[in-house]
């Protein structure tokens, strides 16, 4: 097996044509698509339609409480502490308010439904799928926003986002929070910069004491260069296999292959070694796609190393199933007559799972029942696990798709090695 | 040493071998010669077991070999019609690698290329790709790829199709050398008479999937032994001359020729007498008469009624 294993690598890397082709085209599609369509991602929805929790656990009267006893300790002279104590009764620090005011308008009420839970409800309809997310407003929220509006001590307050999955919808959801954030972060500025007295028009650069937007973890945002880098890497290492699958046409052609036979070799080792180049051949591209897109968009800054082995895992199975498809596409063309014939279809084979499967369009455009399909191809779990992968979804988590793509390529490799012609017959 | 037994193929109801028996003896070069379609490479196909017969059987010394092909399969080197080569692999490349399939490796293995590219005379172009040789030097390495693993029986499919004479010579060559330094047996396929009659000591003649002569070459020649040829010259060619000629009865065979007529006719005292009388009723003037035995290309346009080459 090793010898053809050998002939095949040699055979691909004398083509040029065909390594500048694996290792380029994906580069530059994924450079292309990562500008021209920068705000598409997997999950996109052309409906923004969703139902958010809010869940409010500020104590309000409580928070304002702490803060004139916390004055009371300070070291700032009575005057200055009735000061403050006038300004917290005038500044209008309820964010429930202020976030419902924000939902309730018209045109954000037209696509968001809010519904005021306690925090378990929220949670279990989070994850029952029922609402796409939950903003919560900490119990310190008050607390916290006056120290640092008032007195710039602390980080400021922070409201809490939380998704089950990151999608375009989330991402919606965020930057109307940023928005509504930094309008009422530069009231706050303003009314407490004239509140104490200086002028107005002098008021320079606006500090940020109700604090930023927390994301908690597992939810990360997939760039769209992360995602075409993949979705475009995925197919053309698929297409891989039929790369070597059609130099096979000319091994039958040429009658290389009969030679083979007067020689006594095995048909099956010929096509194992098939399979075994096709292998490496497949995960070296992928490896220097990828690391050549990170390097060029900078697609995963600061991950860690476990990070890039789990990466590698979901490449190495890929790479298996598309070994195992150069396996199948090579029986078929010594089976059929026409080896062009047998290189077309399963050309068009291969088209229609990069549709489906997401590698060439957004899955979005597909009726509901056809993504489901398409989420089942090979590429389309390899692609979704691996989107699932970068926005931190555990390994533990994704061990059905992983599973699945050892049985395709165990499927597709028996299919092979059945329907390849195990001697003579040629 | 190897034999085939009344080989048969049929190909969906068209018989493309019928009854083919032959045999090699150790150390032997035989020709298989036939025109296109004859049927020569379907019998070697069967030979080296990679065509079922239909009927028929095929035994290396005594053994038949049809469904255990193992042992012949190590004896035998095949040279395929086609040149079966990787054209984007050099013939070095492609020399070792089908020398790894028959399991050689190391020291011997390349020494075993470095003797077969010496023997066809390409050892400086070694690590050029196939794709850059011309068809001459491809053939020769086709032959070579054939020959790494020392194979006591080379069967070789028409080696020398469309190439030039420098090549050809090569070949030749080669195959004397095989036999002469190595005793290989040859079994040696053309449709070059001159080939087979240069290389060969016996030769079978096939046609339309028969093996319809066979011997040495003067055994051969002996069934036109009671004929010779006449090679008229003539100053134009006249088809009622060529008619009349046709009507003797000694006349077997008339063919046109560039400057003539090629006559195979019955020993006979009258003929040239007949011949002059004939010319001269039709005005024809006959510039040159040449009295031949007849050659192995008489022999086969004797019993196949055709030309090897159109
Ligand atoms: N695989 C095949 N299927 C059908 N007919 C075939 C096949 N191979 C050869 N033939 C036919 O058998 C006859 C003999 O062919 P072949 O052995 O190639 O002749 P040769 O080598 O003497 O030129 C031809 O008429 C050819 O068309
Ligand atoms: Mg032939």
């Amino acid at each position: 097996m090793g010898i053809y294993f050998k002939k095949d690598i040699l055979l691909f890397w004398r083509d040029r044509k065909e390594v500048l082709v694996a290792l380029l085209l994906p580069i530059a599609l994924t450079l292309i698509l990562g500008f021209a369509l920068p705000g598409w991602v997997n999950n996109s929805n052309p409906s923004l339609e969703m139902k958010v929790a809010l869940v409010n656990q500020n104590r309000h009267t409580e928070g304002v409480a702490r803060f004139h006893e916390q004055l009371k300790g300070s070291l700032l002279s009575p005057d200055e502490q009735d000061g403050l104590v006038e300004e917290t009764a005038m500044l209008d620090l309820d964010p429930e308010a202020m976030l419902m005011g924000m939902f309730r308008s018209e045109d954000v009420s037209r696509y968001i439904e809010v519904l005021q839970l306690d925090h378990e409800t929220a949670y279990t309809k989070l994850k029952a799928g029922e609402v796409t997310a939950v903003i919560t407003i900490p119990e310190t929220y008050t607390l916290d926003s006056l120290n640092k509006l008032l007195l710039n001590e602390g980080d400021g307050a922070a409201l809490l986002l939380t998704a089950e999955e990151d999608t375009t919808k989330v991402s919606v959801l965020q930057n109307m929070l940023n928005g509504l954030l930094s309008t009422v972060n530069y009231q706050a500025a303003l009314s407490h910069a004239a509140g104490s007295g200086s002028d107005g028009s002098t008021w320079s650069a606006p500090r940020t004491p109700v604090g930023g937007l927390e994301r908690i973890e597992g939810v990360r945002m997939i760039t769209s260069f992360q995602y075409f880098a993949f979705a475009i890497t995925i197919f053309v290492t698929l297409s891989i296999s039929i790369t070597m699958a059609s130099k096979s046409i000319t091994e039958k052609r040429e009658k290389v292959f009969t030679r083979l036979l007067y020689s006594g070799a095995r048909p099956m080792q010929f096509q194992l070694g098939k399979m075994a180049s096709t292998f490496c051949i497949a995960l070296l591209q992928m490896l220097v796609v990828i690391l050549l897109s990170h390097v060029l968009f900078q697609l995963f800054p600061g991950r860690p190393l476990s990070f890039w082995l789990g990466l590698g895992i979901f490449m190495v199975l890929l790479c298996a199933v598309v070994a195992a498809f150069a396996g199948l596409f090579t029986a078929m063309v010594f089976r059929m007559k026409d080896g062009d014939v047998a290189v077309g279809i399963s050309f068009i084979a291969l088209i229609l799972l990069g549709v489906i499967g997401g590698s060439m369009v957004p899955m979005y455009i597909l009726p509901d029942w056809l993504m489901e399909v398409g989420r089942l191809t090979p590429n389309g779990l390899a692609l979704t696990s691996l989107i699932q992968w970068i926005q931190g979804t555990p390994l533990q988590e994704l061990w059905l798709p992983m599973l699945s793509l050892g049985i395709y390529t165990v499927i597709i490799m028996a299919a092979g090695l059945w329907m390849f012609p195990k001697k003579g017959g040629i | 040493m190897l034999e085939t037994v009344e080989l048969r193929k049929v190909f969906k109801g068209k018989t493309a071998v019928e009854e083919v028996s032959l045999y090699l003896k150790e150390g032997e070069s035989v020709g298989l010669i036939g025109p296109n379609g004859a049927g020569k490479s379907t019998t070697i196909s069967m030979i080296s077991s990679l065509l079922k017969p239909t009927a028929g059987d095929v035994r290396l010394n005594g053994q038949s070999v049809i469904k255990h092909p193992q042992q012949l399969r190590k004896v035998l080197g095949v040279v395929p019609q086609e040149i079966a080569l990787y054209e984007e692999l050099s013939s070095y490349e492609n020399l070792k690698f089908f020398g790894k399939v028959y399991g050689l490796k190391g020291k011997e293995l390349e020494l075993k290329i470095q003797e077969l590219l010496d023997m066809v005379g390409l050892r400086d172009r070694q690590k050029e790709l196939i794709r850059t040789y011309s068809g001459g030097m491809k053939r020769r390495i086709n032959i070579a790829v054939a020959l790494m693993h020392d194979p006591k029986i080379v069967i070789m499919d028409e080696p020398t199709v469309g190439i030039d004479p420098q090549s050809r010579n090569h070949i030749l060559d080669t195959v004397r050398h095989l036999s002469r330094e190595k005793g290989t047996t040859v079994l040696y396929t053309s449709h070059y008479m001159e080939e087979v009659e240069q290389l060969c000591s016996r030769m079978y003649i096939m046609d339309h999937g028969r093996i319809i002569a066979s011997g040495t070459k003067e055994e051969l020649q002996l069934i036109l032994s009671g004929e010779e040829t006449l090679l008229l010259r003539l100053d134009r060619q006249h088809a009622e001359f060529t008619e009349e000629l046709q009507t003797l009865a000694a006349v077997r065979q008339v063919e046109e020729t560039e400057l003539g007529l090629k006559l195979i006719v019955t020993k006979n005292h009258q003929i040239l007498s007949r011949v002059v009388q004939a010319a001269e009723r039709f005005d024809v003037q006959i510039l040159n008469i040449h009295i031949d035995s007849p050659s192995l290309e008489d022999v086969f346009l004797h019993l196949t009624g055709r030309n090897l080459r159109d």
